[in-house]
């Protein structure tokens, strides 16, 4: 269709269709080249050169070919045709010369034989002449001018030469018949052949030199097309490569560069779109944007790996033992950062639950803080929150009727989003989120908020579990110390004083009474610690506590201290005491711990704080219960260490009473003794006058009475002495043979007036013991006189001595064939003041004291002291002393 | 031993009865007697009237036997003279001290009478020093 169409224009178009047409082309080569600039793109650029590259090397080759061809038709024609053809026509000449020497020779001699060579050089004439016309005609040089002179040339000296031959000819045969020969006219005739010959091989050489210029000149033109083309080339592949590098490879080279430090992680670094071609500068547009995008993304997703980082670093916050209000801190720090807020804060409700304990916030400068001054307590939104702990977002404050707007210079807040805190189904506090940075907040900031606040609940739990832990070892630790502290008291006093300042200075709180009561519950001791600005309620105990045995009976039957989180609470104060108490002590809460053991009321311990209610944790009440028990505890060994030290105190006293009453008694018996014995004596020597018999008889026994109470005062005296002292004080080294030999030597007389044998075998032995010897004499003087005293007339008393080197002991051994002690009676030996039933009723005298003392000199000496008897055959004793351990040979 | 010059002995106990027991026995034995019932009056008799031989009770009101001896025993024109203690005290560490104040021998109540004298004789006799 557009083909007729055009077709139908052209033909209709007539001449100015021509003109049209050929406006339209130069139009459209302007148009392209338009285009070509405009739209070429590097590929098209780059193909566009190497083609024209390819159609210059093209033209380099065909140049080259072509020039080649022109340098080797002009070689041809030397080789061929000019240089043989100069050859041939020297030929010609060299036979033409030869022929006409001939035929002038023959002229002259008509020598035949000339004939011959001339005929000879004739033929070679005509051959040569046929070559050279072949020649000639083969012959082409540069134009068809030029070639018919050739050809005119050899045409003429062809003419030449048949005008000599004809000549030669008709001489020839003149010169057979004799005739005259012209031979200047042969002359003549060969000269015109000679020139003609020169003419051509004038000609032909001109050609020659001509045509090796013309070659020569191929060969230039050729060398200085090639170098030309070959110029161009190389300058279009410098342009090319240049223009390729600058405008493809450089731009390539920066993307490259950008792609790999966007890869390295430089995110913001963008490919330059003002450089290198459109199409690179498209793939610019298109990398920066894809940057753009990926950038976008990357920042999505740090955004959201920040937040999740933020609950990751909250949730290790949970593990982390934090302490509450550090915890607190880091919650509304990561709520702030996690919802992008500017502000954030977190209350927590008091112990009412109406009000708020605490208010922590994030985001507020010095500045801002300065300007919002007090901290919210119950109004505007915050209020309705803890009023109604529900999720609550705004966009603006304002839009809520329950906000009561913000106080001037307040920073600003607009959009707002608050979710509770809630633990175990009870409200902890919420959470406060305001000025959601870059728009308000969203459903999605909302539901992230609630998690939040989950997880916050979860760490406060764990937080309050870990410090209720770690209270729980504080407070056994306290306990521990206070106890500790209070065992050093000595006295009750101590106790209480020390027990009011520990719990107080380790409990917190503002006062600490303890009072105790007597048995009647009236109330006995008190003490009493409180901060120092606070007053002491000291003097007015009395008043103040005239019902403690009460409250004290009261709380112990309940085994409970009371702890009291208010005490204004209407309810409270209803009771008169509780009235009272507040009144002078301005208690607030209170913990009142009995103090108690088993089911005796000691008295009562106070724990108060003054100023606000308090919710008491249970460590605080465990605390004050265990150092209640403690304090008992310690109060009751006071109390018996104090009865024990006293009735130690008085059983000393008594019993120093008793050495002291011994002593003395004893001293003063003797006295009146000394002067009873004395007296007797001077009448039984007869000093006042012979005495009748019967008054001498009465002198005897009054002398033996006397003489038996002064041994009873002896005895008595020894035995309060190893009683009231330690024996071992005068410990020295005793050898038991001397002690023996020395006994014996101070025995009463009474053996030698019974005619009693002692019959003593200590041996060589020299055994000794570590002692008092004073008292270990008198212990073997002791069983030695009773050995005696208890034998019949004329009996024998044996003592041995042997050593046990084993035992490391000596054994001494006393027997006698005496009355011996009845079986019954035996038993009770060592016991003071008791007397054998046949001791007694034979009237032998002693004391009942003598085998108390020795058993007991013994055993302080670390020995033993063993009594076997039978009634009527006699008695043995065993001593058994521990050797000595320095010396014992 | 002269009849003129007759040996003088000290005694010294605050209970009379003991006094004159003693006294008896050595002025029955022969020997010149001078009694006094306590610590001063006996130190004083020492020192105006020195004795051949004295005994002495030792617990007695104010000075006491031990501290008369003491004094005795300090005092060179007298510190010779045989000194005896009698005295209701037995205890070893009664004894003990007696010795180590100067006492030439210790004789504990009640005392026999007969030993008494012996041992007073075997002093002035220079059989014991």
């Amino acid at each position: 269709m557009n083909f007729a169409q055009s077709h139908h224009s052209t033909r209709g178009g007539g001449g100015d269709a021509m003109i049209t047409r050929l406006r339209r082309v130069i139009h459209m080569r302007r148009s392209v080249f338009r285009w070509w600039v405009q739209n070429s793109t590097p590929t098209r650029w780059i193909r566009h050169f190497i083609y024209l590259l390819g159609a210059l090397i093209f033209a380099i080759g065909v140049i080259a070919v072509g020039m080649f061809r022109l340098q080797a038709n002009e070689i041809d024609n030397l080789t061929l045709s000019i240089t043989p053809a100069i050859d041939t026509n020297d030929q010609v000449f060299q036979a033409m010369t030869e022929a006409d020497s001939g035929l002038l020779g023959y002229q002259i001699s008509h020598d035949l034989s000339l004939l011959t060579s001339y005929q000879d050089a004739y033929a070679r004439t005509v051959t040569a002449l046929a070559t050279l016309q072949g020649r000639l005609d083969s012959l082409r040089v540069h134009d068809d001018i030029k070639d018919a002179i050739d050809s005119a040339l050899g045409n003429q000296q062809y003419l030449a030469v048949e005008m000599w031959w004809t000549y030669a000819q008709g001489t020839e045969q003149a010169v057979i018949r004799g005739e005259n020969i012209d031979i200047l006219q042969g002359h003549a005739l060969f000269n015109s052949f000679r020139q003609a010959n020169a003419a051509l091989n004038g000609h032909l050489t001109a050609e020659r030199s001509q045509s090796l210029r013309d070659a020569d000149r191929i060969s230039k033109v050729r060398m200085l097309a090639v170098i030309i083309t070959t110029l161009t080339a190389f300058l279009t592949t410098i342009v090319l490569g240049l223009r390729y590098s600058r405008s493809v490879s450089q731009p390539i080279t920066a993307l490259r560069d950008t792609m790999s430090r966007q890869r390295e992680g430089e995110m913001d670094t963008h490919a330059r779109e003002d450089q290198g071609s459109p199409e690179i500068r498209s793939l610019a547009v298109d990398f920066n944007a894809l940057a753009e995008k990926n950038l976008a993304s990357l920042r999505r997703a740090e955004d959201v790996s920040a937040r999740m980082a933020s609950l990751v670093d909250l949730s290790l916050t949970l593990g982390q033992k934090l302490s509450l209000d550090a915890l607190l801190a880091r919650v509304v720090e990561s709520a702030r950062k996690i919802l992008g807020a500017r502000y954030a804060a977190l209350g927590v409700l008091d112990a009412t639950g109406n009000g708020l304990a605490e208010f922590v916030t994030a985001g507020l400068s010095a500045e801002e803080e300065a300007a919002i001054g007090e901290l919210p307590q119950g109004k505007g939104l915050l209020g309705a929150m803890i009023r109604d702990p529900k999720a609550l977002r705004l966009d603006h404050i304002s839009d809520d009727p329950r906000s009561t707007g913000f106080p001037p210079n307040h920073p600003r807040m607009d959009s707002f989003l608050g979710v509770p805190i809630v633990i175990h189904g009870e409200v902890f506090g919420n959470l406060f989120l305001t000025e959601k940075i870059g728009g308000p907040f969203s459903a999605e900031d909302e539901q992230l908020a609630q998690s939040f606040a989950l997880q916050a609940a979860v760490a406060v739990e764990n937080v309050r579990r870990y410090e209720q832990e770690i209270q729980l070892v504080k407070m056994l630790e306290s306990v521990r110390e206070i106890e500790s502290a209070i065992r050093t008291a000595t006295d009750i006093q101590q106790v209480l004083d020390v027990l009011c300042i520990e719990l107080g200075e380790r409990i917190g709180v503002d006062r600490v009474i303890v009072k105790t009561v007597d048995s009647d519950f009236n109330p006995l001791l008190d003490a009493e610690w409180h901060q120092p600005d606070l007053q002491s309620v000291g003097d007015r105990y009395p008043k103040l506590f005239p019902k403690v045995g009460g409250l004290a009976v009261e709380l112990w039957e309940s085994s409970q201290p009371r702890a009291i989180t208010d005490f204004l609470t209407p309810q409270v104060q209803s009771e008169e005491r509780a009235q009272a108490l507040y009144q002078k002590t301005g208690a607030r809460a209170v913990i009142f711990a009995p103090i108690g053991i088993v089911d005796r009321v000691i008295g009562i311990i106070y724990v108060i704080k003054v100023h606000q209610p308090h919710q008491w944790v249970e460590c605080e009440v465990n605390l004050v219960r265990q150092v209640a028990a403690s304090a008992a505890q310690v109060i009751v060994e006071i109390e018996y260490r104090m009865h024990q030290s006293e009735h130690i105190q008085r059983l000393e006293r008594l019993e120093r009473q008793q050495t002291n009453f011994v002593a003395t008694v004893s001293h003063e018996l003797r006295t009146p003794l000394t002067s009873i014995s004395g007296y007797l004596e001077l009448l039984s020597d007869g000093y006042a006058g012979e005495l009748s018999a019967e008054q001498k008889q009465m002198v005897e026994v009054m002398d033996r009475n006397t003489n038996r109470l002064s041994r009873l005062i002896e005895d008595l005296l020894v035995l309060n002495r190893s009683d009231s002292r330690s024996v071992q004080s005068e410990a020295a080294e005793v050898s038991i043979y001397e002690l023996i030999d020395e006994a014996c030597r101070e025995l009463p007389p009474i053996a030698k007036s019974d005619n009693i044998t002692l019959d003593i075998e200590v041996g060589p032995i020299k055994s000794i013991v570590s002692g008092d010897r004073g008292q270990l004499k008198s212990v073997i003087v002791n069983i030695i006189s009773n050995a005696i005293k208890f034998s019949r007339p004329g009996g024998v008393v044996t003592i041995r001595c042997s050593r046990d080197e084993v035992a490391g002991r000596i054994r001494i051994i006393c027997v006698d064939r005496g009355i011996g002690i009845p079986a019954e009676d035996q038993q009770r030996l060592f016991t003071r003041f008791f007397r054998a039933a046949n001791a007694t009723e034979q009237q032998i005298p002693g004391t009942g004291l003598g085998l108390t003392i020795a058993k007991q000199i013994v055993e302080d000496h670390g020995g033993q002291v063993r009594l076997t008897s039978v009634e009527g055959e006699g008695t043995t004793v065993v001593i058994d002393l521990p050797l000595s351990t320095r010396t014992s040979l | 031993m002269s009849e003129l010059v007759k040996t003088r002995i000290l005694v010294a106990d605050d209970d009379s009865d003991i006094l004159d027991l003693v006294r008896f026995i050595l002025t029955h034995a022969g020997y010149e007697v001078v009694g006094v019932a306590d610590g001063s009056a006996a130190l004083a008799a020492f020192e105006a009237n020195p004795p051949n031989l004295a005994i002495l009770d030792v617990m007695m009101p104010g000075m006491s036997g031990i501290d008369v001896l003491r004094r005795v025993r300090n005092n060179d024109a007298i510190k010779d003279i045989h000194i005896i203690l009698l005295t209701v005290l037995a205890g070893d560490s009664d004894v003990a001290a007696g010795f180590a104040a100067g006492a030439s021998d210790y004789v504990t109540k009640p005392v026999i009478l007969n030993e008494l004298l012996q041992i007073v004789k075997s002093f002035l006799t220079g059989d014991r020093k």
